[in-house]
């Protein structure tokens, strides 16, 4: 038997829930308790089993976000076991879970050294070396239901990332999903042949890009007009989009124009008109564009400000132009910058 | 890494205490010190003993549970750490029979056996616990043979230094050991050498096959911890480059080459003076060589905390 994890990189949201009940179960688990030092001051440190760290994997626009949760991997050869001088650490012969004998511990370091993925952690109070025991303590505790004999990270992962298993059952779901999903191991070169598997991101048709269409009239009219042109456009489609009329108080608050900031694509303006199909507000080119229409953005963003009870022209404006780069989030600063109209 | 002072003052001054045996055990059987007496030679064995002493004791430092170091003597078929724990205990009764013969004036074959078997168990131990660095996988710039040989050449370095002396302050003479002891600090010298040449070389995991995207870039976005770790305080040691620089500059200049100088008689007759500088110039120079033995290792974790490569 082989006991393992194998963690789904596809649809890891990296929310840290697993770390933290892994934290919870193991702090009073045979393992604990894992020392924090100043856990609520400036700089709080501590011993944990699993860590996740975040990833932008590729570049922009092919660019993807991974969140990687690390924790043992229970290597078959595993290099912490092999160069432990006390034997303290030891793997287990019935089914691979790398464990470390707390009371044999002399806290020399060197199994940490060994390990490439940053699974082990001195407990600097107890000066004994902490790893995760892939919740040894609950996988065999028959007083649970068996649905909850699994490690505390699996079952608490809201989004189903976690899988718990036997890796040496070609049938179990662990082999299954390592062999269909095209699972793979962490720095396999080192040839530490780590047990934990991770499957790579899904593959999905790209996203649709939309072309800016080319402004008519470029040079004519002026700024003014041109401004005055989306601001008709703009107005024709409300009631168009996912939003219905706004109220003057959702025009004009600094919230309403920092929240579009956080969503390209599907901006939802000030105004509550879906803006992802407007001239300005396509979807996957929001971002850069705001700043690149620089006083439009200070406009649109001045004008709600200096008036909070706007038109809904004038709020659509500043989620439009104003929305990626500053929007009413600057309702100052940008409005500063821009021409005062 | 992080370089810890108590590993660093164990390496080396056990290294000293070592080296200085092994010499000892080859001047005897090469007559090296011709006219040395049984009183001195005893004297010099022991101290080494006591540099390889204080050596052991400082290593003991670095345990955060040094109450279970009586264990680390249990993985002798693994473990390297445990491997020089039992040579290093198993020389101290090896070495002290030896000198007693010395001391004695014992059969001439006991004494010379003994102290071929001193001097190879000298080795073993450096090996050893050079053999703990060189064998992990997971720091490139120490998973390298040049390692067990760089510890093996400094410690004869720093021991051919303190034994020449110890002979120049008893008004013996010194000539035939200090050929053998320029003949080291050469050897010693090139080896740094091509180690610095090699370590900078790129090699090893990138953050690329440590997450196991190989065909795209990767970058970190978020290291998921506030605060320090016990990974980023034991691996995450930084330094800035030029300080690196003139730390090797500092190092070799102190190991290797004022010692070469004053040991040719550059700057005249090696009188005692000269080779009291020479002994405690090459000393500060290990202790800087092996501070950045720890300071220039990169470990793999810090791949996962946002390096490129290591």
């Amino acid at each position: 038997m082989k006991l393992g994890l194998v963690i789904d990189l596809d649809t890891c949201v990296g929310c840290h829930a697993c770390a933290v009940a892994c934290k919870q179960w193991n702090a009073s688990g045979t393992t604990g308790p894992l020392t924090d030092f100043e856990p609520y001051g400036t700089a709080p440190t501590g011993v944990w089993f699993n860590r996740i760290r975040h990833y932008e994997v590729d570049d922009y626009p092919n660019s993807k976000t991974v969140n990687a949760p690390m924790s043992c991997m229970h290597c078959d050869d595993a290099a912490c076991v092999t160069v432990c001088p006390t034997g303290a650490s030891y793997k287990r012969e019935e089914d691979g879970i790398v464990l470390v004998d707390q009371s044999k511990c002399m806290g020399c370091n060197l199994c940490a050294w060994a390990c490439p993925y940053g699974a082990r952690e001195l407990d600097e109070d107890q000066g004994v070396m902490k790893k995760c025991t892939l919740c040894v303590d609950r996988i065999y505790d028959e007083a649970l239901p068996p649905e909850d004999r699994q490690p505390a990270c699996v079952l608490t992962c809201p989004t189903h990332a976690r899988f718990f298993g036997d890796l040496d059952d070609p049938e179990s779901e662990v082999s299954t999903l390592v062999r269909e999903r095209g699972g793979e191991a962490m720095m396999p070169e080192l040839g530490y042949a780590p047990v934990n598997k991770y499957l790579p991101p899904r593959n999905r048709p790209p996203a649709p890009v939309v072309e800016r269409t080319a402004p008519e009239e470029e040079g004519a009219g002026g700024l003014l007009s041109r401004w005055l042109d989306r601001q008709k456009d703009a107005f024709d489609k409300l009631g168009a989009g996912r939003g219905g009329p706004s109220t003057a108080g959702r025009a004009s608050g600094r919230g309403a124009g920092a929240h579009a900031t956080m969503r390209p694509g599907g901006v939802i303006g000030p105004d509550g008109a879906g803006l992802g199909t407007g001239p300005d507000g396509g979807p996957g080119g929001s971002v850069g564009r705001g700043t690149g229409d620089g006083s439009n953005a200070g406009r649109g963003g001045g004008d709600p400000g200096r008036e909070p009870g706007g038109g809904p022209g004038e709020g659509s404006n500043g989620g439009l132009g104003g929305g990626m780069g500053s929007g009413s989030h600057a309702a100052g600063t940008s409005g500063s910058g821009g021409t005062p109209s | 890494m992080n370089p810890a002072f108590s590993v660093i003052f164990f390496t080396v001054t056990a290294g000293a205490g070592y080296g200085l045996l092994i010499l000892l055990a080859f001047a005897r059987i090469a007559g090296l010190a011709p006219d040395i007496s049984p009183d001195q030679v005893a004297g010099t064995g022991l101290l080494g003993l006591v540099l390889v002493t204080a050596g052991l004791l400082s290593s003991t430092l670095h345990l955060a549970n040094p109450r279970n170091a009586w264990r680390s003597f249990v993985r002798f078929r693994t473990s390297w750490l445990s491997r020089e724990a039992v040579f290093a205990v198993l020389f101290y009764p090896l070495a002290l029979a030896w000198l007693v013969v010395e001391w004695t004036q014992g059969y001439v074959g006991a004494s010379a056996t003994l102290g071929v078997l001193t001097a190879i168990l000298a080795v073993v131990v450096l090996v050893c616990t050079a053999m703990i660095y060189a064998s992990l996988k997971t720091i490139r710039q120490w998973n390298t043979s040049l390692t067990p040989v760089n510890f093996v050449l400094l410690a004869m370095l720093l021991g051919s230094l303190v034994f020449l002396v110890v002979l120049a302050a008893l008004d013996l003479p010194t000539s035939r050991l200090a050929s053998v002891a320029l003949v080291v600090l050469a050897t010693a010298a090139l080896v740094k050498l091509v180690y610095f040449h090699w370590i900078g070389q790129p090699a090893g995991p990138t953050i690329n096959t440590a997450l196991g995207f190989t065909r795209a870039t990767v970058r970190l976005l978020d290291v998921g911890h506030a605060s320090d770790t016990f990974h980023t305080r034991e691996f995450g040691f930084e330094v800035a480059r030029a300080k690196l620089i003139w730390t090797r500059v500092a190092s070799v200049a102190l190991a290797f080459v004022l010692p070469l100088a004053l040991v040719a008689g550059l700057f005249g007759a090696p009188g005692v003076g000269h080779l009291a500088l020479a002994a405690t110039s090459a000393y500060v120079g290990v202790f800087l060589e092996r501070w950045l033995f720890f300071a220039e290792a990169r470990h793999v974790v810090n791949l996962y905390h946002g390096a490129q490569r290591t």
